[in-house]
C-alpha cells in the first residue's frame, strides 16, 4: 500500500523516495492529511520507538525527521486547501543566535522534536533579535527555542527576550533556552521558562511548557 | 589539503577573504568562501615556527614547544565543581584566584587556565581575570579575549608593565577557534589576526565531533580538524610571517545515543595519539586535551583522565590540556588527581634507561642467590629516580588502611586542595606594578562603559 511504502521510506531516511510516493500519493487523490499522518508522521513515530528501545541511534532519527520533513513540505499547500488541520503536538521556532555559528545541538534537538510530533521552524544560525520577532509573528509558535555556545553569545539570549517584551509578545510564547554554558540560574536571571541540557530532556521539557501554557 | 583545495574554508572577514584572495587562493566573496591552494599552504606550515616558547613573571618558569617535551595545562570552564559541596555551580572570580592558586602549587602544570569569572559584572572581564591570574601565579599563563582583538591588544599592554621588558617569549597564549566544520568565524579570524600581529603563542584550533561536525571515521574528522588548523596556520602566516602557532585539536564523537559529546572515549585517545604525529610532519607544535564525561569526582574520570593523558603522552604531543577539567567544569579534587595521574603517565613515558649501571649485573651478582635488594646502595641510590612517589593513590594493605581511618581518594584530594589553597603563596608581585595593572583595568572598564551599549556578563550568570 502507498502509505505504508511512505512510513517505509521516511523510516530508512531515504528523502528522494519518500518525495517521489508523496507526489504520487497526491496524484492518486490521497487526503493530505492522511498522507502526513498515515504515511509521514507514521514512519518518523517508528523510528522514534525504536530510538526509545535503543534499537536504533540519533543518525537514524536525524535521517528520518529530515525524510519527512522534506515529504510535509511537498503536502502543507494543499493541507490548506483541503481546511483540515494536521495534529501537532506544537509550533517551535528555533535558532541559534546573533553572533553564534555553532548548529549541531540545534539539529539534533530539532530532529527529536520533529519525530514526537512538534512542526519546528528552523532559523538558521547567526539570527538577529529581529528576525526571531518576525517569525514569532508570522508563525505564531507555543515555543521560541535559543541556542548558543558560549559564555559570550549567550548574552544574546537575554538580548532576545527583552526585545519580545519590547515588542510586547513575550507573553504569547514560551522560552526554551540550550547550550553548553546554561543553567538554572540563567535561566531566571534572563527570564526564559526553561533549559534543556540534551536533546531527550528537551523534550520532556518543551511538552512540560505546553501544559503550562 | 585536498578539502582546502576541493571545498575551502568559509572566511566571515572580508580583511581576511582579500588577504587570501591576495596570496593565490581562489575567492568567493559572496559566499566568504576561500580556496586554498597547495602550494600557499606548504609555503606557509614551512614559515610557521617549529619551536614555541613562553615564560612566566617568574623567568625560570618556562614553556619550550617543540623540543620532545611534554608540557600540561588545564582547560576553559564555565561551571566549578564546588570543593564544599560537590555541586556544579557558575565559575566566579573566586575560582580565578582559587584556581589559579592551586594551579600556581601543582608541580605539572605548565600553564595554568583559569574559569570565567561569571559573577563579575563589567565590560573588561577579560582584563580583570587577567589581573588576578597575574597575581597568582608566576608561571606564564592561557587568556581567553572575550573582546577579541581589543582584549589581545590590552593584554599587550598589561604583559608588558608586568614583565618591564619586550621579549620574543610572551607570558599569556591564546586560542583561535574554527567551527567545524570549515568556518571560521569572525571573532575568532579577530583573535587569530591580532594573536599573529602580535606574535603571541596561538592554538590553532580545529575541534570537528565525529559523526556531528566531522565524519565518524577517525580518519576522515582528522582530515577535518587538519584542513581547518592547516588554514588557520596560513592566515596567520600571512598576516605576520613566523607567528608562533600550535597545532590545536580535541576530537572526540557524538554518543549516538545521546547526541551529546562522548569526550572521554577511546576514540579521544586515538585522536590524542595521532594528533602530536601529524604535527611533528608539519614541524608545528601540538596539543591535545585529556577530557571524561563523568559529571564528578569518581572512578570514571579517574580512568577516563588516564586513558586519555597516558597516550598523548605515550605518542610525545608537545603539551596536553585538561588537568582539572571536566566536561564544562573544572573540578578542584580532579585537578589534584590529574596531577598524580600525569605524574605515573609520565613515568610510564619516560621508559626505562638500559646501561651499565641499570642493568646492575655487579649488584646481581653481589645479592646472589636468595639474598634481598633492599638493603643495597643501588637501591638506595636509585629508587628516587626510578620510582614514582605517589601522594594522593593507596599503597596500604587493607588492614592498615582501614585503621588509619578508611581514607577514600575523594576525601584526599579534597583535603590536598584545602591544603594547597590554605598554605601555598604564590611569588609576590611588586606593588607598584599591581597598581599600575589596576590603574589600566579600571581606566578601560570606565572607558567602555561610556561608550558601550552591548550586554556585559551580568552579575547574576
Amino acid at each position: 500500500m502507498l502509505l505504508s511504502d511512505i512510513t517505509d521510506a521516511v523510516a530508512n531516511g531515504d528523502s528522494e523516495t519518500t518525495n517521489k510516493l508523496v507526489e504520487e500519493a497526491l496524484e492518486i487523490g490521497y487526503k493530505p492529511i492522511e498522507i502526513i499522518e498515515e504515511g509521514l508522521a507514521r514512519g518518523l513515530r517508528k523510528v522514534g520507538q525504536l530510538f526509545e528501545k535503543g534499537d536504533l541511534f540519533i543518525p537514524d532519527l536525524v535521517v528520518a525527521a529530515d525524510a519527512m520533513h522534506e515529504g510535509v513540505k511537498i503536502v502543507e499547500p494543499k493541507l490548506l486547501e483541503g481546511n483540515r488541520k494536521q495534529k501537532i503536538v506544537g509550533k517551535v521556532i528555533f535558532g541559534t543566535v546573533k553572533g553564534d555559528i555553532h548548529d549541531i545541538g540545534k539539529n539534533i534537538v530539532i530532529a527529536m522534536l520533529r519525530a514526537n510530533g512538534f512542526i519546528v521552524h528552523d532559523l538558521g544560525v547567526d539570527v538577529p533579535p529581529e528576525k526571531f520577532v518576525e517569525a514569532i509573528n508570522e508563525w505564531d509558535p507555543d515555543i521560541v527555542c535559543l541556542s548558543a555556545m558560549t559564555t559570550i553569545t549567550i548574552l544574546q539570549q537575554k538580548v532576545v527576550i527583552e526585545k519580545l517584551e519590547e515588542n510586547e509578545i513575550r507573553k504569547n510564547v514560551k522560552v526554551l533556552v540550550g547550550g553548553a554554558v546554561v543553567s538554572d540560574d540563567w535561566v531566571e536571571s534572563v527570564g526564559a521558562d526553561a533549559y534543556a541540557s540534551d536533546a531527550i530532556t528537551a523534550i520532556q521539557v518543551a511538552k512540560s511548557l505546553l501544559e503550562g501554557a | 589539503m585536498e578539502i582546502l583545495k576541493r571545498v575551502g574554508v568559509g572566511i566571515q572577514d572580508r580583511r581576511v577573504l582579500d588577504l587570501l584572495g591576495k596570496n593565490g587562493c581562489e575567492v568567493n566573496i559572496n559566499e566568504k568562501v576561500a580556496k586554498i591552494p597547495e602550494s600557499l599552504v606548504k609555503d606557509c606550515v614551512s614559515i610557521s615556527p617549529s619551536k614555541v616558547n613562553m615564560v612566566g613573571r617568574d623567568k625560570n618558569k618556562r614553556i619550550k614547544l617543540g623540543i620532545g617535551k611534554t608540557y600540561f595545562a588545564n582547560q576553559d570552564a564555565s561551571f566549578v565543581e564546588d570543593i564544599k559541596t560537590g555541586k556544579w555551580r557558575e565559575s566566579t572570580k573566586k575560582d580565578v584566584v582559587d584556581f589559579t592558586k592551586l594551579n600556581d602549587a601543582l608541580e605539572n602544570v605548565d600553564l595554568p587556565i583559569k574559569p570565567t569569572a561569571r559573577d563579575l559584572d563589567s565590560p573588561v572581564v577579560d582584563l580583570y581575570e587577567f589581573f588576578e591570574v597575574a597575581k597568582n601565579t608566576s608561571k606564564p599563563f592561557h587568556m581567553v579575549p572575550y573582546r577579541g582583538a581589543d582584549s589581545i591588544r590590552d593584554f599587550v599592554v598589561m604583559e608588558e608593565v608586568i614583565m618591564r621588558e619586550k621579549s620574543d617569549d610572551h607570558l599569556f597564549s591564546v586560542v583561535a577557534c574554527c567551527a567545524s566544520p570549515l568556518l571560521w568565524d569572525k571573532w575568532s579570524l579577530d583573535v587569530l589576526s591580532e594573536s599573529a600581529k602580535n606574535k603571541i603563542p596561538l592554538y590553532v584550533a580545529g575541534q570537528p565531533v565525529l559523526g556531528g561536525t566531522g565524519p565518524v571515521t577517525i580518519a576522515g574528522t582528522l582530515v577535518v580538524g587538519t584542513a581547518e588548523v592547516m588554514s588557520g596556520v596560513v592566515i596567520a602566516e600571512l598576516i605576520n610571517r613566523g607567528a608562533p602557532v600550535i597545532y590545536w585539536d580535541g576530537a572526540y564523537p557524538l554518543d549516538m545515543r545521546t547526541g551529546l559529546s562522548a569526550t572521554g572515549s577511546p576514540e579521544h585517545s586515538i585522536v590524542n595519539i595521532a594528533v602530536p604525529q601529524i604535527a611533528r610532519y608539519l614541524k608545528i607544535p601540538s596539543c591535545v586535551i585529556s577530557l571524561t564525561d563523568s559529571c564528578t569526582f569518581d572512578v570514571q574520570s579517574g580512568y577516563e583522565k588516564a586513558l586519555s593523558f597516558l597516550p598523548s603522552i605515550l605518542s610525545k604531543a608537545d603539551i596536553v590540556w585538561g588537568i582539572g577539567g571536566m566536561g564544562p567544569s573544572v573540578s578542584y579534587t580532579q585537578a589534584v588527581m590529574d596531577n598524580e595521574i600525569v605524574d605515573m603517565c609520565c613515568r610510564v613515558g619516560r621508559w626505562m634507561e638500559v646501561d651499565d649501571y641499570t642493568l646492575a649485573l655487579d649488584v646481581i651478582e653481589k645479592v646472589g642467590i636468595g639474598g634481598t635488594y633492599i638493603g643495597t646502595k643501588h637501591t638506595k641510590e636509585a629508587h628516587h629516580r626510578e620510582l614514582a612517589k605517589p601522594r594522593l593513590s593507596n599503597r596500604l594493605q587493607r588492614a592498615t588502611w582501614e585503621k588509619k581511618g578508611s581514607k577514600s581518594m575523594d576525601w584526599k584530594a579534597c583535603e590536598m586542595v584545602k591544603e594547597i589553597l590554605s598554605t601555598h603563596e604564590p611569588s609576590l608581585i611588586e606593588k607598584d606594578v599591581v597598581e599600575e595593572l589596576r590603574s589600566i583595568v579600571e581606566g578601560r572598564e570606565k572607558l567602555l562603559i561610556k561608550s558601550s551599549p552591548l550586554p556585559n556578563p551580568s552579575k547574576n550568570i
